[in-house]
């Protein structure tokens, strides 16, 4: 397991799509800050500008006064939003890509049969996956970082800020290790890249459609189920930001578990005995 | 007998379809044993079943003579189909990660490897740009790394230029000469298999219908005596009556195929000119390995 491991990983590092993804996704937090950097100073110059020149028309309202966007968008308010979203599909996408190319180029045969048990090549990719994920997770998480001590000085990092975050992360790596583990799972049973990768994309882009057809079945059978509860996805995006109470720890811990133990059962169930080609 | 490899009676069954119908293969320890059939006889399934990549339905088989075969599989190298490796990364780090899920702690072992392949020089191109038999002999060197006793290689030389199949030859005669690793190969160019192999196999709709050595196959081969005279009639009594010689044929004048009696071409020279035949020609005639093949495989063109 441990040789498979060193294997794997030295695999990771050279992968593409590892790379890829990894840059896909500072990307978007670079983009995402430089919007935002855009909005502020145009709503500056607006609020600079006003009154100043022509004629300035007010109409009055109950409305409240728009707060600055830095404001309106915290710091962990941004990592919900990447974790969620484009972090979610990226480690998707990368899992898809690191298992189904084994396949794709056979490279699979020089491990399978080689004195090695079904189970622990199974689990070496498994985990491999995992780290792969949770590296991708953290560069972003490193990036967004970067660019509030770049952008915004580091005004929004307190200590406070950090306890609250690091809560929140440790939650949200868990659950990506369990989405990943789905991930893995399936595209072993595929073992082909399209395949692999549209059924990965489909399931964290349209989950709420297939989450709502269960949810449906249930209430007509009477079952008072909300499977978005224990959905992983579902569960990334709905894991609040801050007070974390034990309750939505134990939660999240106890359903990250049982979709990890879950995936890795069915796969090996299924891979000792599937053939590899 | 030792045998690198036996099986008995294996079989593997895709729904209805019997891939691989009772196989009882015996693989001498050394030999060179070539593999041949049809496409979709079913060589490369009953390959993947002794590598590990499948499992059998039916049968049982024996590894250096142990059926403990994810242990002894570690003493197999296996070229299957293609060869196993990551286009976008160079040779070198193909087997680097091969070393490391070996376990290999040798600091020289890729460059020993890759030396012996002749794939040294290239080592830092990626394997996207190799050519056919680059690839092919990167997969060997996979196959090698562990310094097998035996190779399973499923028609390694297709595809590849008449230097390509040279090189790949002479590269497994050199492994079986010098390290001593049995050899398990499937092919299709049947002369270029019959250069190198010391047994043979020949598999049909899945069944093994023959196993027989390389000096067998030329006796085999030559199956009959030709006689061109200059009075047919007169060469025929003489081979009846004096020889007793029953199974012949004359397929066009003055020519004579004599079946039977193979051993005994002095006397039946020595007859006909006693008798007052004029012998034109007399040889042991057959088949070419190709013509012998085909027959075996149940004849028509190797598609």
């Amino acid at each position: 397991m441990i040789n498979l491991m060193r294997g794997e990983l030295y695999k990771l590092f050279k992968s593409k799509c590892f790379y890829v993804c990894s840059i896909v996704l500072v990307s978007f937090v670079l983009l995402m800050y430089g919007m935002f950097s855009l909005v502020d100073m145009v709503d500056k110059e607006e609020a600079a500008m006003a009154g100043n020149v022509g004629i300035t028309v007010s109409v009055e309202t109950n409305m409240p006064e728009e707060l600055p966007i830095w404001e309106q968008m915290g710091v962990i308010d941004l990592v919900q939003m990447m974790f969620s979203s484009m972090g979610s599909l990226l480690i998707a996408i990368f899992a898809s890509v690191f298992v189904c190319s084994e396949y794709t180029c056979g490279a699979i045969k020089n491990i399978v049969g080689k004195g090695y048990g079904r189970g622990t090549v199974f689990l070496s990719k498994y985990f491999s996956s995992i780290v792969g994920a949770i590296l991708i997770e953290l560069l972003m998480l490193g990036t967004i970082l970067m660019c509030e001590l770049l952008i915004l000085h580091g005004n929004r990092l307190s200590g406070e800020f950090f306890a609250a975050l690091a809560e929140y992360v440790a939650i949200q790596l868990m659950l990506a290790a369990a989405q990943t583990g789905v991930i893995v799972m399936l595209n072993q049973f595929l073992r082909s890249l399209g395949a692999g990768i549209a059924v990965s994309v489909c399931l964290i882009m349209f989950y709420p459609i297939v989450t709502a057809v269960i949810n449906a079945l249930l209430q007509y059978l009477k079952v008072t189920i909300n499977v978005n509860k224990y959905w992983v996805v579902d569960m990334i995006s709905e894991c609040p930001t801050t007070n974390i109470t034990g309750k939505i720890w134990g939660h999240n811990v106890l359903w990250s578990m049982v979709w990890i133990v879950l995936t890795i059962a069915v796969g090996i169930l299924h891979y000792r005995k599937a053939d590899v080609k | 007998m030792d045998y690198v490899l036996t099986t008995d009676n294996v079989t593997k069954v895709y729904g209805k379809h019997r891939a691989v119908n009772r196989v009882s293969m015996h693989v001498e320890k050394g030999a060179i044993y070539g593999f041949i059939g049809k496409n979709g006889a079913g060589k490369t399934t009953f390959m993947r079943m002794v590598a590990g990549l499948a499992a059998a339905n039916e049968g049982n088989i024996t590894l250096f003579g142990s059926t403990e075969l994810e242990k002894q599989r570690k003493r197999i190298g296996t070229l299957i189909e293609n060869a196993g490796i990551y286009a976008n990364m160079s040779a070198k780090d193909n087997l680097e990660i091969v070393k490391r899920n070996f376990g290999i702690t040798e600091k020289n072992a890729v460059e020993e490897v890759l030396k012996f392949v002749g794939l040294w020089e290239s080592r830092k191109k990626k394997v996207k740009n190799f050519s056919m038999g680059m690839k092919q002999r990167l997969g060997l060197a996979i196959a090698l790394f562990r310094n097998p006793d035996f190779l399973i290689l499923d028609e390694p030389i297709n595809g590849l230029d008449p230097e390509g199949i040279k090189e790949i030859r002479d590269l497994l005669l050199k492994m079986n000469h010098e390290k001593g690793i049995t050899i398990l190969i499937s092919s299709h160019i049947l002369g270029e298999l019959s250069k190198i192999a010391t047994h043979y196999g020949i598999i049909r709709d899945g069944e093994l219908v023959d196993e027989f050595k390389a000096e067998e196959l030329q006796e085999r081969c030559a199956r009959c005596q030709k006689l061109v005279v200059d009075n047919e009639n007169l060469a025929v009594n003489i081979l009846e009556e004096k020889l007793g010689i029953t199974n012949y044929d004359v397929p066009q004048t003055n020519t004579i195929r004599v079946f039977e009696k193979l051993d005994m071409q002095e006397e039946m020279n020595r007859e006909l000119i006693l008798g007052g035949v004029n012998i034109r020609e007399s040889y042991l005639a057959g088949q070419d390995l190709e013509g012998y093949f085909m027959e075996l495989l149940g004849g028509g063109s190797n598609d």
